[in-house]
Parts: structure tokens; sequence; C-alpha cells
């Protein structure tokens, strides 16, 4: 029998991605799932951290159907194989570098998979100091966005019963842009979601997850605030991008409104890109405050 | 003998952290007990940066059950602290409990 072959798209994002997890769910979930799938690298352009989160989910979800993934044609001209490699990529789900030089790059925090014991204290030792030192800003200006990944690794734990978190950071220096982009392989937003709202799209299903106060109480403690601290912290005040990609569906959290993204495929677990604009983070000094009622 | 600071609540030294749900009832623990004996309690953050909504609800927010917002806001000091982790503990108890109500 002959092997299936996944071409992975030229352009490498989330929406791109979902289509083709979308492709390979229609095509073998209905009859089982192929003991050994080849995923094609040859057409691949240029790379984000969604993508990079992305792929790291649905190489997991393949390996979770007990379905063997090979990489093929490596060794194409462009530079996105190499810094998929840099980001560690190939030594996460392959075992080892395609290259031995291969290293994480300055503007990068490179692909890790994070137990949630050591997530706040990853945050707070890698995380903070590399992109204060990138931004060449204190620390202290970057509390609230540290938060705001802190929120979301609870939430995995909260909601998923995994106790790993997949994550990738990249500072476009040019682009006054850092993205940061987290996943899990978990139900998903709207399956959570629907065990309340049974009759909710999965679109409409994520926009009712960020609102603030609606929990699904799946902790009993869970009061469903972190999702709109991330929004408020991110597109209302930084004037960034929040997307989250989850089972059917693709919403953008943007400082104009919020946005359905069409012709989504199937996004494994939950994906969530954060996009901060550099120039419009508030610098703080590392000074230590009371609070003032 | 007096023993020096009663009312004195150090998160880092009773939670390490201000990251989990977990961390914040151990500092709801010291609170009670600060709180059910008389006077000001401070609340000191000194060494720590941040604070999760999980953390402040299971600490702070929680008083709530029992106490009016504004004899919280009466008898903790909040010192040692960031811009973050303020914001946080005010726009969550002024959330739950901004019109005066108890929760319970």
């Amino acid at each position: 029998m002959a092997v299936a072959v996944v071409k992975l798209p030229y352009q490498f994002n989330g929406l791109s991605l979902s289509k083709v997890a979308g492709d390979l769910s229609a095509a073998h979930a209905g009859k089982g799932w192929p003991p050994e799938i080849q995923i094609d690298f040859g057409n691949l352009g240029f790379v984000r951290p969604a993508g990079i989160v992305f792929l790291s989910n649905m190489f997991s979800w393949l390996g979770a159907h007990k379905t063997k993934i090979t990489p093929i044609n490596l060794n194409g001209p462009g530079d996105a194989v190499r810094f998929l490699d840099d980001a560690l990529f190939f030594e996460q789900h392959c075992g080892a570098k395609l290259r031995a030089s291969a290293c994480p790059r300055s503007t990068t925090r490179p692909l890790i998979r994070i137990a949630h014991e050591r997530c706040h204290d990853w945050l707070e030792s890698d995380l903070l100091p590399w992109l204060a030192d990138r931004l060449s800003i204190t620390r202290a200006s970057l509390y609230g966005i540290k938060n705001c990944v802190a929120e979301l690794f609870n939430n995995i734990q909260d909601h998923t019963q995994l106790e790993i978190g997949t994550i990738c950071a990249q500072h476009f220096p040019r682009e006054n842009m850092v993205y940061i982009s987290l996943s899990d392989l978990g139900l998903g937003i709207p399956g959570r979601v629907r065990t309340k709202l049974p009759n909710l799209s999965d679109a409409e299903a994520i926009i009712k997850a960020t609102e603030a106060g609606f929990t699904t109480k799946s902790v009993p403690t869970n009061q469903g605030i972190g999702l709109d601290y991330l929004l408020t912290t991110v597109a209302r005040r930084n004037g960034g991008i929040v997307s989250f990609y989850s089972s059917n569906a693709i919403v953008r959290f943007e400082p104009q409104g919020t946005r359905v993204v069409p012709g989504v495929g199937f996004c494994p677990g939950t994906t969530i890109d954060i996009v901060l604009r550099t120039d419009t983070i508030e610098r703080l000094p590392e000074e230590r405050e009371d609070l003032e009622w | 003998m007096v023993t020096s600071k009663p009312n004195h609540i150090a998160v880092a030294k009773i939670a390490g952290r201000a990251d989990t749900a977990a961390q914040g009832g151990l500092v709801y623990q010291a609170l009670e007990e600060a709180l059910a004996r008389t006077g000001p309690v401070v609340v000191d953050f000194d060494g720590i940066n941040t604070a999760t909504s999980s953390f402040t609800n299971l600490s702070f927010v929680r008083l709530l059950s029992t106490r009016k917002l504004r004899e919280i806001k009466k008898r903790l000091r909040v010192v040692n602290s960031t811009r973050q982790i303020n914001d946080m503990i005010k726009s969550r108890l002024e959330r739950e409990g901004g019109d005066g109500k108890a929760v319970a």
C-alpha cells in the first residue's frame, strides 16, 4: 500500500495548515488512520511562529492516532526548513536536528514543550528576559504581557487535563512586532463551550469563551477572566492581534473588532497566536509600588 | 513577648509566587488569619512581579464571601507590588464586589 503524502503549502500559516489537517481528517477519520504519512516540506516558503506551533500540534495529533510521520524533501532551496531546524522543530518531533549546527536564533525562543509545573518558571527566567533584552526595555514594561501567557498556561491545565503546552516566539524588528504562539492538544475551545451552550457554532463558541465571566467551570474556582485579560492587554491596549485556532474555526481579535476567518479546515486542539506591537508597549520603570485603592 | 509584624503577609514566603490557584489558596489562609485579628493587614509582594487571575480569585476575591469590599479596602495594604499586580487585584475585587455587596 502506497504511503500517503501530505504536501505542505508554500504559505505556512494556521489557515493553510488547517486545510491540510482538514483534508487529512476527511480522508482518514472515517476509515481509520494510516500507519504512515510522509510530510513533504519541498514547497515550503516562509514560516511564522503560529505555523510552527500549529504544525507541531498536527504532528502530535497524528502521533496520537498512531500514525508514523516521515518528513521528506528537507533540502529545498529556501530558508524555511533551516529556520524550522533552528527553532528546534525537528529535534522535538523527529528526535534530532537536521544540521548539527542548528541552534536557536537570537530573534526567537525556540519551540518548546513545557510541563505545567515548569511553565511559570520558564516565563520568568526565559521569555521575559529574552523579550526585555530584544526590545531594550525594562522587564516591568512586559509584566502584563507575561501574565497573558501565564493565564493561557493556567487555562491549559484547567481545561484540558493535559500537563503540556507548546510555545514558540519570534521578534520581527523591522516590522516592530513580536509573535508568541501557544498550543495544546486538548478537546478544543468549541467542544468545551458546547458542554454548556450546545447550539453555538465553533466560531461563536470561541467568541463566547473570551467574554469576561464566562466559564465552563471545568475547575470549580475558575471565573472566566484569563482570555478577557489577554484580549484587553493585547488588542485593546497594545493594538495587537490575538488569533484563536480551534476545531473548525479561526477567530481574530483585532483593535478594530472581531473577525471570523472564512474557509477554515480543521485545527487540532487549540492554537493561540499573539501578535504584539513593540512601539506601543508602555515603558515602565523597574520600581515597586504600593496599591492605591 | 510580642511577635513582630503579626499582620504582615509576605506572599513570596507563603506561596513562592502568584501564578496559580493553589498559591492563591495559601495566601487566602494567611489573609483570613490576619483579618481575624485587629488592625491593618499588610500584603507584601516583594520578589513577585506578576499575579494571575487564578491566584487573585483564590486569594483576594474569595475574601468577598465573608467581607464587603469597603472593609477589605480599609484593612488591606498591598505593598512592594507592581502595576500589573495592583491592576489585577483592584479590577478583580471591584468587578466581583464593586457595589458593596458580599458575594456569599
